[in-house]
């Protein structure tokens, strides 16, 4: 099958733009951070990140539909878009110092007040958010151990035994859980150059689940991170992937649609997402 | 049957820790309530609701001609409305029951615009996956609603607009919803009959849930889950209103539901234009009294009937389905 080249995704992603040049998650809806950041990244365009200039609050978050303050995970997807290393760097402080105040009752709560990230200011820690927060801290304050060491242990604590992350935890009930491709794709991004231990069996689940969850997401997702991984088999998914936009638009979701440009852009338009261990 | 003594309602609290589907179970803890969560001015006392419970032996046989019978059957008014249809598609596994069944659903969008439907979609917004599409498509919803032209909206991804809630049990005071939930002249709560390790059932009430936005409430449904999981059953479920339900038992899930359970074939549907005499009668039919799930007592104040005795049974008798569905784990005292 001839592949959707990155200017057929890039194209649509485009012509999707919003009249104040930002991105909405779906045709039709306001711009939002999330979208927009991604945008940015995928189509390295200047009028996204000026959009997420704007969009900025003097504290360094985003507001989100609802007026309140936008999640750290969107904010940290924010700070690896902007261009403006100021604003970039506002953004990843606001995120960081947003951490969940609990991560619910798993036993592996420290009891330091260090409990991660989750996709709200005020609730529980996921994995998916801290290693959306992990990943800006690695590409953008290397620096920063603490932060560092802090996202590392909640991922390593929610590894399933499958290698993958399920969104939540490991065990329900007694009933170990299986991971998700999707999680684990997000996941793997931040764990570049990461403990062989963490990473491979991650790597292995991945590439045996993502056949199972056959969404733009995950598939755009799982390609970013073989990639950044240098691993095998992102032409293969990068094909899936093109099946799936073909079956479905990917149902007119723009975040995925971003994704799905970056999976398949010039590969230097990932810079803003590596990092080393 | 039990009935909780009103003053001694009690709905779990998000003080401590809460159930949070796969995020690690922990019991509720409790809390009295000191001041009703509803106001009588906006919701007058419920009175005599229609329900049928209609035999279903499989989802291969004349699937649209009991779908059309139940909703004729409890007489909801379709022609002319924008109907929004909302499964339940949580999360997906190849080898479970967790969801709504496709050809369920795509029966009902048939029968819908054969009603006269203004316009039919089928809605979800799912609890524990940010990629709806890999789920719309691996249990085949996706192929099933292509075969009749019906739209899917994404409600984690839809626009939103803000509902004033009229009902105090989470505090939230106002709830984010998809427009197309606000939008529709119609929702139809279509949840798989499922016993549930945090609340005892989940079912048209609960399924709600789905309408919540997670970009705005987090996955799966995080501020939910803080605020309780009753009370937010409540509060959700009166800014949807769903108008009409049926619920998929043709097989449901016992046990260790809504993710781990094991199927139940109960062989049935139910219906109802009130979803909490839905909900009752279809606790009924897996053999759960429904007088001990605190939600269900609490939604017969004020949101439906759940009185048995003021339920209209225009189907089969719920209390001679002969299911006796595993409970939960620590949910057996719903056994009835």
């Amino acid at each position: 099958m001839a592949s959707i080249t990155t200017k057929t995704y890039g194209d649509a992603l485009a012509a999707a733009r919003s009249s104040d040049g930002g991105f909405a998650l779906a045709h039709g809806g306001p711009s939002e951070t999330e979208p927009t950041a991604l945008a940015a990244l995928a189509l390295d365009d200047p009028v996204a990140r000026a959009w997420l200039a704007r969009a900025q609050r003097s504290d360094g978050g985003f507001a989100a539909v609802d007026g309140r303050p936008e999640s750290p995970s969107v904010a940290a997807l924010a700070a690896l878009a902007l261009s403006d290393q100021r604003r970039s760097a506002r953004a990843l402080t606001h995120a960081l110092a947003n951490r969940a105040p609990t991560v619910g009752d798993y036993g592996n709560e420290d009891g330091d007040g260090r409990n991660g990230w989750g996709w709200t200011n005020d609730t529980y820690s996921w994995v998916e958010p801290t290693a959306r927060v992990l990943l800006a801290v690695k590409a953008l304050r290397p620096a920063d151990s603490v932060s560092r060491s802090e996202a590392l242990r909640i991922v390593r604590q929610r590894q399933c035994v499958d290698g993958g992350w399920n969104y939540g935890s490991t065990v329900l009930q007694g009933v170990e859980l299986s991971g998700f491709a999707q999680t684990t794709a997000v996941t793997l991004m931040a764990l570049q150059g990461e403990d062989l231990s963490l990473v491979d069996p991650a790597l292995r689940f991945l590439r045996s689940q993502w056949r199972n969850e056959p969404g733009g997401l995950t598939l755009a997702q799982t390609a970013v991170a073989l990639d950044l991984h240098d691993a095998d088999g992102v032409a293969e998914v990068r094909d899936a992937m093109d099946v799936a936009y073909r079956k479905t638009a990917f149902l007119g979701n723009l975040l995925t649609l971003a994704w799905a440009t970056l999976a398949t852009g010039p590969s230097q338009r990932l810079d803003r997402l590596r990092s080393a261990g | 049957m039990s009935k909780i003594n009103r003053r001694q309602f009690v709905l779990r609290s998000t003080a401590a820790v809460t159930a949070v589907a796969s995020a690690g179970i922990v019991a509720e803890s409790l809390l009295t309530r000191p001041t009703p969560g509803f106001d009588r001015k906006y919701f007058p006392r419920p009175t005599a609701s229609p329900v049928a419970v209609l035999r279903a032996s499989s989802y291969d046989r004349e699937l649209e001609e009991i779908v059309a019978e139940g909703i004729r059957t409890v007489g909801a008014e379709v022609r002319g409305k924008s109907v929004l249809l909302k499964p339940n598609l949580v999360e997906f596994h190849a080898d479970s029951v967790i969801n709504t069944d496709p050809r369920l659903i795509a029966a009902t969008a048939a029968v819908m615009r054969r009603m006269g439907a203004r316009e039919v979609v089928v809605a979800e917004g799912p609890g524990h996956r940010r990629d709806t599409e890999a789920i719309v498509v691996a249990s085949g919803l996706h192929e099933a609603l292509a075969d009749t032209g019906t739209r899917f909206v994404d409600l984690n991804a839809a626009a939103l607009g803000q509902a004033r809630l009229r009902t105090r049990y989470t505090g939230l005071g106002r709830m984010w919803l998809p427009r197309p939930v606000l939008d529709a002249d119609l929702v139809v709560s279509m949840p798989k009959l499922k016993t549930h390790h945090g609340v005892g059932v989940t079912l048209s009430l609960k399924n709600c849930f789905g309408c919540v936005p997670g970009r705005v409430y987090g996955w799966p449904k995080n501020v939910l889950h803080w605020h309780g999981v009753q009370n937010s059953i409540l509060d959700v479920a009166t800014a949807v209103r769903p108008g009409l339900a049926i619920i998929d038992g043709i097989v449901g899930m016992q046990g260790d539901g809504p993710i781990n359970g094991v199927p139940a074939n109960a062989g049935v549907l139910v219906f109802s234009t009130d979803p909490v005499a839905a909900d009752v009668t279809a606790a009924t039919v897996m053999g759960i009294d429904p007088g001990r799930v605190d939600y269900l007592n609490e939604a017969g104040r004020f949101l439906g009937q759940a009185d048995l005795d003021q339920i209209e049974q225009r189907g089969e008798d719920p209390g001679r389905s002969g299911m006796r569905f595993t409970p939960a784990p620590g949910f057996e005292k719903l056994s009835a």
